[in-house]
């Protein structure tokens, strides 16, 4: 009796949970009726994602008809989230995307072409944009993507210790660098008492490769014939690995790896006196070493040949399984206002994509930003394929056996040409087919 | 209604469905998966994987970075297992012991590193093994041991990821020898001491023999947790320098979940696979020799 009792209780507990479940349930419903906007989701990346959600208010406010539901995700989990999201179908609008990849989420037929939005866009309009990078956004004869912020590289060194070393003047060509480097490590070993480095070149263990630019400079190219054979033994490119092997070779550069972790003390204490790398840089040092102010500069790459350096950065994309796609495109449309362009600058300190923005002030007036315009001209992009990573991945781990002495240039050369080989084995299979869609 | 042969399946159906679903199906595929090529194209289209027959397992037969990933796990397994094992065992005894204090706080200051996050130990011990800042260097420098790059030496970085690997996982090996010592009844001591036996004697012929159950499975178990190194080196070294720290299951976690190469990593992942069950058979294999010696 007292069991029937309280089974009683509980079923009567149960039907009032539901009900008031029901009730709100309800309740959301004719507050979302009555919202007749239509909702854009947006991905945004790590910082830009969180700085950005000011600007999307103020779209909204200028676009009533909009509601955008942001979601903001880590740099890290990114890459893998887009991929899964797609095989799950369940990729938003639009999203920030890196621009390396782009090509990976082409290959797999997500991502919308923007020529015809760009051809009656006032607002978008390719000769705006730095054409490097502009460049990284199209595959094949379609653009893909609107570039966001923009990044390159560009050299960061002591002015106060390269000229104290004796070179009074930002290196300016291959022959300079090198010079510079042997100048500094001389210089701060002495002053430190201590095994210093002129230069310091990431060596990331089986990761991306990232010093590409001097085969460009060099006035080659990492693969050939549509991308679908590895360029890596040709002269140009072997001087290039050669240069770069060099200052590893001659005791200028650290094989430390861990002076990642510290990168910012390293080129505080002297440990190291020159880095190339990405204008977020600027950033971090003025942050985390600003005792260090008034001793480092930025100046564009060495000129070889040229002074191309890879063009980086971030794009806005529209999926292709998109039911809003003309929204989200005012959305880009609006991200890419000069004056929208230069809020976001401010914001995050990413340099604009869009060129008229860099007239302010705060841009093209300051030394260092302006140093990175100049590589901006110069940037260009990676081969936009999806094995890219994997391309890369292999030409960092056989110059690492060089760099660590235990290889031949010549014969690491030979292995990563015989692997990149492999990894585009795919690709040739796919032209040969005429199973590629552009 | 029911055939009472019939009856023990129906219990057993839903486990039989959960794990049909989660384990058996997935790992059949996997298997038909290192037969193909399946990459980020076929992601996009099936149509674009192709069967390759042995092509991922020749290939990798023919990689020299998989002869290197094996040989750093085969390194990190036959240094590292042995000596966990050991200071495990040591630990074990001395907290088992009545002449050692203040046991509670010893036991949970061992235990304490098996239930930290990998990757957040990980991060600290990067740290630790940091040539200017680091703790361990400082530490060495009083004995006079000149400092030294442990992570970026391509000597020195199994070693240290080898070291921090025992200080993270004999804990939990010696909570399972502690409660194997605690099933060995004390009369068999009390009776070896009135023999006259040393304590030297009494490890030899009591514990050891007694904890031989114990041993096997702790075996066993760290065999097969140790041939999957992965979190180490993945946060602390990246599989770095020259490929001096990368592991089977970080070549494997690289080409499936960066590069998309699915049918290569699958390969990988079953070749490792069988690494693991022949070894554990040749395990099983001697312990039931000597025991039935």
């Amino acid at each position: 009796m007292k069991k029937a009792n309280s089974q009683e209780k509980l079923k009567k507990n149960i039907v009032t949970r539901l009900a008031v479940l029901l009730l709100a349930l309800f309740v959301a419903s004719c507050h979302a009726s009555r919202d007749s906007r239509k909702v854009v989701t947006f991905w945004a990346m790590g910082s830009e994602g969180e700085q950005v959600g000011p600007l999307i208010k103020e779209f909204e406010k200028e676009n009533p008809d909009i509601y955008v539901d942001l979601q903001v995700v880590p740099w890290t989990s990114a890459h893998d989230k887009l991929l899964t999201a797609f095989a799950g179908n369940a990729l938003p609008d639009m999203c920030q995307l890196g621009n390396t990849w782009l090509p990976e989420l082409h290959a797999v037929n997500a991502l919308e072409s923007l020529d015809s939005l760009i051809a009656l866009s006032r607002t978008v309009r390719p000769d705006e944009y730095f054409s490097g990078i502009w460049e990284t956004n199209r595959i094949g004869k379609k653009v893909y993507g609107i570039p966001w912020y923009v990044d390159t590289r560009a050299l960061f060194y002591r002015n106060d210790l390269l000229s104290a070393a004796g070179m009074n003047h930002p290196p300016r060509n291959w022959d300079d660098l090198l010079e510079a480097a042997k100048l500094l490590t001389a210089y701060s070993t002495k002053m430190n008492g201590r095994r210093c480095y002129g230069i310091y070149f990431p060596v990331n263990p089986g990761l991306e490769f990232d010093e590409i630019f001097f085969a460009w400079q060099n006035g080659g190219t990492i693969l050939k014939d549509d991308d679908c054979y590895s360029n890596v033994t040709s002269p140009s490119d072997s001087e290039a690995f050669d240069y770069y092997v060099q200052f590893f070779r001659l005791g200028y550069a650290p094989t430390e790896t861990n002076a990642t972790t510290n990168l910012y003390q390293a080129f505080a204490s002297g440990f190291i006196d020159m880095f190339i790398s990405g204008p977020w840089n600027m950033n971090e040092l003025r942050n985390r070493v600003p005792y260090l102010n008034g001793k480092w500069t930025v100046a564009p790459l060495p000129m070889n040949q040229n002074r191309a350096a890879n063009a980086g950065g971030s794009s806005l994309v529209i999926f292709r399984d998109s039911k809003v796609k003309s929204e989200a495109w005012k959305l880009i449309e609006f991200l890419s206002r000069p004056d929208v362009q230069l809020k976001f600058y401010k914001a995050t300190f990413d340099l604009p994509a869009v060129k008229s923005t860099w007239k302010d002030s705060t841009l093209l007036g300051n030394r260092m930003v302006s140093a990175f315009y100049e590589q901006l001209e110069s940037a260009r992009p990676f081969p936009r394929i999806p094995e890219w990573e994997q391309v890369t991945g292999k030409m960092g781990q056989w110059i690492e056996t060089v760099v660590w002495g235990r290889n031949t240039l010549g014969r690491a050369l030979e292995g990563m040409d015989r692997d990149i080989n492999r990894v585009l084995e795919k690709r040739r299979w796919l032209r040969e087919s005429g199973k590629m869609f552009d | 209604m029911l055939s009472p042969a019939g009856t023990p399946y129906i219990f057993i159906a839903p486990s039989l469905v959960l794990l049909t679903i989660f384990f058996v199906i997935p790992v059949v595929t996997a298997f038909l998966m290192s037969f193909t090529d399946f990459d980020i194209y076929s992601l996009a289209n099936l149509h674009f994987a192709r069967f390759v027959g042995l092509r991922n397992y020749t290939n990798l037969f023919s990689d020299p970075l998989f002869w290197k990933a094996m040989f750093n796990t085969f390194y990190f397994l036959i240094v590292g297992a042995p000596l966990t094992i050991f200071v495990a065992l040591i630990a074990a005894v001395m907290l088992n012991s009545k002449l050692v204090k203040f046991k509670p706080v010893l036991r949970t200051g061992y235990f304490a590193p098996v239930v930290a996050t990998l990757v957040a130990v990980s991060v600290v011990w990067k740290y630790i093994y940091d040539p200017h800042f680091g703790l361990l260097n400082y530490a060495l420098s009083f004995l006079g041991v000149s400092p030294r790059d442990w992570l970026s030496d391509p000597f020195w970085a199994m070693p240290a990821i080898i070291f921090f690997a025992v200080w993270k996982n004999f804990g939990y090996t010696m909570m399972i020898f502690l409660a194997g010592l605690q099933t060995i009844p004390d009369g068999l001591y009390e009776a070896a001491e009135i023999d006259g036996a040393g304590p030297w004697q009494r490890f030899w012929k009591i514990t050891v023999p007694m904890l031989a159950p114990t041993t096997l499975f702790v075996t066993v178990v760290t065999l097969i947790g140790y041939l999957q190194l992965f979190a180490e080196p993945y946060i602390m070294t990246g599989g770095g320098p020259v490929d001096s720290t990368l592991s089977i299951v970080l070549l494997m976690y690289r080409q499936g979940f960066r590069y998309w190469q699915m049918g290569y990593a699958a390969s990988l992942a079953f070749v490792l696979a069988a690494v693991i069950f022949i070894l554990t058979m040749i395990e099983m294999r001697i312990q039931g020799e000597t025991k039935t010696v």
